[in-house]
This record gives C-alpha cells, sequence and structure tokens, in this order.
C-alpha cells in the first residue's frame, strides 16, 4: 500500500491471504505480510486433555512451529504471546471445558514474524467462526539508527541488521484501539515509544480493514 | 474468617482492600515490597548476585568459559542465560526439565541482554512473581593469566519492574505470585535510565496509553530507586 | 540431541581454570604443624550456620552454611503413597567447573545417599497415604556437601512437622593415612590419597544423635580398619556436638512463628 500523497510517510508492508484453505482444521489461513508468511490453522471448540481443563472457560493451546528443527525457547516465548492475546480476546467463556486450539506454521521468517503469526491466527479464528469479543491487530514498527521509524519491513532485507535498532510489535484490540500487547527488542527513548505507539495504532486502522475485506471476499466466494 | 475469605473468594478479597487505595499486605498500589541486594556472594562464581523482593528470592551466578566465537561474529563471544525455577521454589512448579514458564522467562531474559549490545554481562534475575534485573560485577579472565582480574564492562543497567492490571483497571506494582495469578494482564517494562529497554506485555486486558505511560514512569522512578541501592551494596562489598 | 528447552550455548568450552597452575597443582601436606590450610586443628568442624523456614511457598524448609558450603532445602507433601523422595542438584555455578544443568551420575548418586539416610529417621507409617519430597540445592560446594545436606534435610523435615524419631546430622572426615580430616574443604576433599603406601578414603555418617544410632555410613578408599572405625567414632563426636545447634534453630523458628501468630 503506498501512501497516497507519495510523501515519505511511513506506510504498512502489502498483505495477501489466503482463507481456508486447508479441509482438515475448523479454520486456516497463510498470511503474507511484507518478508514473513505465516500459516495458522484453527482447530475447535473440541474436547480437552484433563490436565488442562479449564472448569468455567475455554482452554486456549496455541503451538508455534518453527521452519526447521524442533520448538525453542523463543517459540515458547511467541506461543505464550499469542496464547495471552487471544484468551483476552476469544470469548472463552462461551465454550467452557473445551479447548481451542491455535496452530502456528512459519513459512518464511523475516522481520515482523509475531505480528504476522498474530493476525495470521486472529484470521484463522475468523474463518473457523469462533465467537471473539473485539478482533486483535498487531502492527510491527522499526527503530532505524537514524532515529526515523518504518512500518514496512520489506525494505529492510538484507541490511536490517545494520540499520534497525530497535522493533516494537504491538498488538491493538478494535475497540477503543488499546493496547493489548507489547513486545519489543532493542533500546529506544520513550519518545520514540510514543511515536511508534501513534503510528502503529494509525495502521491498524488499515489492518482490520484488510481482514473484513479478506472475510467479505471469501464468503462472496462461497455463496 | 478473613484466611477463609481470602481462600474462598480471593478476587472479592482483594476488591474489598482496593477500594480504600490498600493491599493485603500493607502496600499502597504503587509501592514495592522491600529488596535486599547482596552481590558475590557466591564465590566459586565468577560473579553472582542475591536480590530479594519480599518473599521472592533469586539467585544468579555468573561463570565465564573460554569458547570459539561463530564465524559470522568473530568478534563476539556468547551470553547463555537461563532461569530455573526449582520445585524448591513453589509447590507450583514441579521437578524435571524446564517448564514452559522456565523458558519463557530465560528467553526474556536473553532478550535484555542481547539488547545491550555486545560482550557485556549482565546477570538478569528474575522469577515467577516479579521479574527484577541486576546488574553484578563480574571477572573475565584472559587465557591463564589469574593475577589479572579485569572487570566486565556493562554499558547500561537494565532494571526491570512489573505492574499487574486487576480487574482491567487498577494497576498494582511489584505484584506478589497471589496477586500476579488473580491479574488480568501484566506489564514489564525494563529502562536503563534513559531508554526503554524492553517493554513486555503480553496479552491480557487491553490498556489505554495513560495505563501504559503510568507503568513506564514507574519503571524510571524504580530505576533510580534501585540504582542507588545497587550503588550501595557495591560500595559495602571489599573488592 | 541439544537441549531445546534451554536457551543453549557453543558446542564446546573450556573452564580457564584448566589452564591455571594453581588449580592442577596437588596440595603438598594435609596437615601443616597440625594445622589445616584454613587454620582449623584436625578434629574441628567449619562453624555451621542453620536457619529454617526461610520458604515461605514450601511446606518446610531449612538453609544450612558451612562456611563457605551452602545448601538450601525445601520439602513438599502430596496426597499419594506413602515414600519420601530426594533430589539432590547442583547449582551450575557452584563449583570450580560449571555443571551442567541436568542432574549426573553424582548428583544422582547423592540422592541415594541422601535418601537412605533420612529414611530410617522419619515414621513413614504416620504417613500412610502421603510422599515427602525432598529438593536439595547446593548453592555452593566447598566440601562436605553430603554432611551439609543431611543436616539441611532433616532440619527441613522438621520445619514441615513431620515426625522423626529424631533428627539426623551429618559429618564427613577424609582420611590421609592415619590423619582425620573432621569436615573437609574441597580441596582437602580432591587432595590425593590413595596410592602405593599412602592409604586414605573418605567417610560420610549420618547420625541421630539422641537415638545414638547410625542411619547412614557411606564410605571409599582403603584404609586399617582400626583407623576407620576411629574416624567413625570421630565423626560421631563431632555430629553430637552439632546437635544443639539444629536443636537451637528449631526452637528458634518455632517460637518465632509463635510470636507472630
Amino acid at each position: 500500500m503506498e501512501s497516497g500523497d507519495g510523501s515519505s510517510k511511513p506506510s504498512l508492508a502489502a498483505m495477501t491471504c489466503v482463507l481456508g484453505d486447508l479441509s482438515q482444521p475448523d479454520g486456516s489461513a497463510e498470511l503474507t505480510h511484507g518478508g514473513a508468511v505465516v500459516r495458522a490453522a484453527v482447530y475447535g471448540p473440541c474436547e480437552v486433555k484433563m490436565s488442562k481443563e479449564i472448569l468455567d472457560k475455554a482452554t486456549i493451546e496455541v503451538v508455534f512451529k518453527p521452519k526447521v528443527g524442533l520448538p525453542r525457547c523463543e517459540d515458547k516465548s511467541r506461543e505464550r504471546l499469542i496464547h495471552d492475546v487471544f484468551e483476552a480476546a476469544v470469548m472463552v467463556s462461551l465454550h467452557p471445558r473445551s479447548s481451542i486450539m491455535i496452530v502456528l506454521q512459519e513459512m518464511e521468517n523475516a522481520e515482523g514474524l509475531m505480528a504476522t503469526g498474530v493476525n495470521a491466527a486472529c484470521l484463522a479464528l475468523l474463518d473457523a467462526g469462533i465467537s471473539m469479543k473485539f478482533l486483535v491487530a498487531a502492527v510491527v514498527c522499526f527503530v532505524k539508527s537514524d532515529g526515523s521509524l518504518d512500518l514496512s519491513p520489506e525494505t529492510q532485507r538484507g541490511q536490517a541488521d545494520l540499520d534497525i535498532v530497535a522493533s516494537l510489535t504491538f498488538v491493538f484490540s478494535e475497540k477503543d484501539l488499546n493496547i493489548m500487547c507489547v513486545s519489543s527488542t532493542g533500546k529506544y527513548s520513550v519518545e520514540q515509544y510514543d511515536s511508534c505507539l501513534h503510528l502503529c495504532r494509525e495502521a491498524s486502522k488499515s489492518v482490520f480493514k484488510f481482514f473484513r475485506e479478506s472475510l467479505e471476499r471469501k464468503l462472496s466466494k462461497s455463496i | 474468617m478473613a484466611d477463609e475469605f481470602r481462600t474462598a473468594q480471593p478476587k472479592e478479597y482483594y476488591r474489598k482492600f482496593l477500594e480504600k487505595d490498600v493491599r493485603p499486605d500493607n502496600r499502597e498500589l504503587g509501592e514495592f515490597r522491600p529488596t535486599v541486594l547482596n552481590i558475590g556472594s557466591i564465590s566459586t562464581a565468577e560473579g553472582s548476585a542475591l536480590i530479594k523482593l519480599g518473599n521472592t528470592t533469586v539467585i544468579c551466578g555468573v561463570k565465564g568459559e573460554l569458547a570459539e566465537p561463530k564465524t559470522e561474529t568473530p568478534k563476539e563471544g556468547y551470553i547463555v542465560p537461563n532461569v530455573e525455577l526449582s520445585a524448591l521454589c513453589s509447590p507450583q512448579f514441579r521437578p524435571g526439565p524446564p517448564s514452559e514458564q522456565a523458558q519463557v522467562l530465560s528467553q526474556f531474559v536473553a532478550d535484555v541482554i542481547k539488547n545491550l549490545g555486545n560482550w557485556c554481562g549482565c546477570s538478569a534475575l528474575k522469577n515467577t512473581a516479579l521479574p527484577t534485573v541486576t546488574v553484578d560485577e563480574e571477572t573475565k579472565k584472559v587465557e591463564t593469566d589469574f593475577k589479572q582480574q579485569n572487570m566486565l564492562h556493562l554499558s547500561c543497567c537494565p532494571i526491570s519492574s512489573t505492574c499487574a492490571v486487576f480487574d482491567d483497571t487498577v494497576l498494582l506494582v511489584d505484584p506478589t505470585s497471589e496477586e500476579q495469578t488473580l491479574a488480568t494482564g501484566i506489564v514489564t517494562v525494563v529502562t536503563d535510565g534513559k531508554n526503554i529497554c524492553c517493554l513486555d506485555k503480553p496479552g491480557g486486558s487491553p490498556l489505554t496509553d495513560s495505563q501504559m505511560r503510568t507503568c513506564i514512569e514507574r519503571a524510571f522512578q524504580r530505576h533510580r530507586e534501585a540504582c542507588k541501592l545497587m550503588e550501595d551494596t557495591l560500595c559495602s562489598i571489599d573488592r | 540431541m541439544p537441549d531445546t528447552r534451554r536457551i543453549t550455548g557453543p558446542e564446546s568450552s573450556l573452564s580457564p581454570y584448566t589452564f591455571s597452575a594453581d588449580f592442577t597443582a596437588t596440595p603438598t601436606q594435609p596437615l601443616n604443624n597440625g594445622v589445616r590450610a584454613d587454620g582449623r586443628q584436625e578434629k574441628q568442624h567449619r562453624p555451621v550456620y542453620l536457619q529454617a523456614g526461610l520458604i515461605t511457598q514450601a511446606r518446610g524448609s531449612a538453609y544450612a552454611e558451612f562456611n563457605r558450603t551452602k545448601v538450601i532445602c525445601a520439602v513438599e507433601d502430596f496426597q499419594m503413597q506413602g515414600q519420601i523422595t530426594c533430589e539432590v542438584k547442583f547449582a551450575t555455578f557452584s563449583c570450580q567447573m560449571r555443571r551442567q544443568p541436568v542432574q549426573d551420575n553424582q548428583e544422582k548418586d547423592m540422592s541415594t545417599q541422601l535418601l537412605e539416610a533420612l529414611e530410617p529417621a522419619v515414621c513413614l507409617h504416620k504417613f500412610p497415604k502421603s510422599q515427602v519430597d525432598v529438593y536439595v540445592r547446593v548453592l555452593e560446594n566447598d566440601g562436605s556437601a553430603l554432611s551439609a545436606a543431611i543436616t539441611c534435610a532433616s532440619v527441613a523435615l522438621a520445619d514441615a512437622g513431620i515426625e522423626m524419631y529424631d533428627l539426623v546430622v551429618g559429618c564427613t572426615a577424609k582420611l590421609h593415612g592415619q590423619t582425620i580430616l573432621v569436615d573437609p574443604t574441597v580441596s582437602e576433599e580432591n587432595a590425593p590419597s590413595t596410592g602405593a603406601g599412602k592409604p586414605g578414603g573418605q567417610v560420610t555418617l549420618g547420625l541421630m544423635p539422641s537415638l545414638h544410632q547410625v542411619s547412614a555410613l557411606a564410605f571409599h578408599g582403603d584404609v586399617d580398619f582400626d583407623v576407620l572405625s576411629q574416624a567413625v567414632q570421630t565423626c560421631q563426636d563431632s555430629c553430637q556436638k552439632l546437635y544443639p545447634i539444629l536443636q537451637q534453630t528449631l526452637v528458634k523458628t518455632v517460637t518465632e512463628r509463635m510470636k507472630d501468630t
């Protein structure tokens, strides 16, 4: 998405998604955002393991599979983040003593993998028709060495490590655009945090728009 | 009677206190628990620190070893932080390989250290109930020369502080493990005094900008308090 | 198979101490004018510090310090079959050389020895349906870790309110020929003593002082029978001397707890 007036205002990289292309899961999505590609599948609400059963709400289980090898500590940390986001966003009390499982497969790792993962999971949940309190959208923002901010990770490829000093991933709830989740790497000042927050919040609107359009497209096709 | 109420209706119990802007352990909402710091108590470790925040105790030891650097980063060493949540600490933790919680904490500590730049050691101490990051002195050795022990240079001194969100609205600074289980969200901010080193809010209830602001401001304030404590402790030990 | 549950470092690394002459050099004499390297007499135990009930979340806990040897222990109990389990673990930073985070053979061995030392003291028949778990973490090892673990664990069990016939006090002695060194430090423990014409070994005793019964006796090395029985007697005397410290610690903890409630 190019910004209309052609100015250098940071803009979000293009997103494409495929919804419901897997037949076995209840909902699935593959989201490409910039260089990062994540495939998400949702199963549920279905039976839950006795040990994980919660009496008054559904158990959200998240599995994040890396491209190669076994899941490591960083994948566990991603799983926890996605789990905590969707435990607050999904209407868990609708399905007590059951399990909603979100499986994410990393297809292509680039800057902003985490945000793509959250968005892919949200699309897959939409596709599975799981009731949610609100939609969530993740946007990642990069602070460059000269202090400027950037949203589109795609342009950073190749020389990413040299130029980016910090990255902040925000997850917003659609309701009031409040902050659901923040996760960051690198050092940045409070002012930079504020401007990143502002920039990401604006950008999240277009992510929500993208969610709606994708779903509309899919639903109009299937009728 | 109060104890039964606390066990049966923990949320209601807390609400009764929070109405009066006080917590069951007599703290104000924005107050940290008393902090005790002890540096260099383990002589077999190259550097060590023990921190106590109320009843949460974390001990950290640093061991240095010689290793060949990676070919892609020939001028950098390794820092391998691992958090262990031993079954000693609490019945919540089971013996065996590190739980998911421990893995997430290890990763968090690794991220914080990585952000400090190359080859600067910093022992970040963290525990379930509350994270606190503390820097300690460490010796870096050159070959076999033990007489000459270089103090590790730290580019900055990150201090973390945690806030719990109770009932989506009330912010509790430095939550105990009980408060943390009742909370609907946790925010951890790591600062080095000037900048934010790491911000971690993994989901939970959505917060407004001003609530986030409060957490960040409290973290900066905590940084000043903790640095003072650390300086005092470092001064008092004989190097 | 790489450990995916921990953050892993380089595949191979070497401790800098392997290059140091100070650490590979063999100490000359166990005794110098009748005085040990740290200024103690042959049969003198290091000063002991004990504290009970310091881990608030655990059912019972204790911390023991023999100068630089530091051991912490917690006791939990569960509704299970009646048995005790022990787990001894050295912290990765507790020794000169870095320890691995997974339990190694020495630690497994120590766990069994600790279990065998405690089992005779605990009135297991009073807990037909509960499992008592004892977790011991050696924070710093400067010798006699096993005896520190035994002493610490028995105080933790008492702190947890688990019925016992008596407390178990541990004591280690290192034997160099005819010389008996009570409560050896790590350098005394590692000093080579066995070999042609130089008999030696190490003995660890777990004693229940009030009953005057031995609950554990571990020995390795080769010495004359007379020297061994003399060493056991020395350890026994040492345990008897330590016994009041354990009792006072428990009394202090109980009185403090009574004051609070």
